[in-house]
């Protein structure tokens, strides 16, 4: 895999719509407010197994959540 | 590790701790000039320390669900073990350099010809053992 590929994602966005919590969201994928914190900022990107959990909290998919763009050179 | 394992090994620390300052009592009492001059109880105040830390964080967590909810999570969540190993490979990266630098100084600046010869030969191993693992997961994974 080439370098230079950004992920951003709408993780904030689909749980503002949602009305949840990031404590919320945290206890319903079993993991730390931290890393829904950190996932919202882009600071960390999560593996296949929570990005695929995460999907199917806000019942949607991978793609639709996370965007991949190339970085401008 | 769950909570009540938190709790039996705060008492298990916090009992060696106590066993070992005990002991550096009894080396005092009958030895002339303690044993390793107070290595016992140097020893034991880490682990009472340790065993203090895991009670009191221990009622912490237990008067508060919220707490106990994220301590829970804490130990199944993908971001922290990233940390963790992320902070195990930069200890292990920075530690290469101290050591080599240490022995080399020890070797050529203070003539500690020993204590250089065993930092030199465990960066080595460090080194070695790294590229054995390395080759060992590159087939694994």
């Amino acid at each position: 895999l080439r370098g230079g590929i950004i992920v951003t994602n709408r993780i904030e966005e689909k749980r503002k719509e949602r009305a949840m919590t990031q404590q919320q969201m945290a206890a319903a994928l079993g993991v730390s407010r931290q890393t829904i914190i950190s996932l919202e900022s882009g600071k960390y990107n999560p593996s296949l197994i929570l990005a695929h959990a995460i999907a199917q909290l806000f019942e949607t998919n991978i793609e639709d959540l996370f965007i991949f763009g190339e970085e401008a050179k | 590790m769950k909570l009540k394992q938190q709790k039996k090994f705060g008492i298990f620390y916090l009992c060696i701790g106590l066993v070992l300052f005990a002991a550096q009592f009894v080396y005092d009492a009958k030895v002339d000039h303690s044993f390793g001059e107070g290595l016992l109880s140097g020893i034991s105040a880490c682990f009472i320390v340790m065993g203090f830390v895991r009670l009191l964080r221990y009622k912490r967590i237990q008067k508060n669900p919220d707490a106990a909810s994220e301590y829970e999570a804490a130990y199944t969540d993908e971001r922290l073990a990233y940390v963790a190993n992320k902070a195990r490979a930069m200890t292990f990266y920075i530690f290469i350099f101290v050591q080599l630098i240490g022995g080399l100084i020890a070797l050529y600046v203070f003539r500690e010809k020993l204590l250089g010869m065993v930092l030199c030969y465990l960066t080595s191993l460090q080194c070695l053992t790294y590229v054995v693992l390395y080759r060992i997961y590159g087939k694994k994974y």
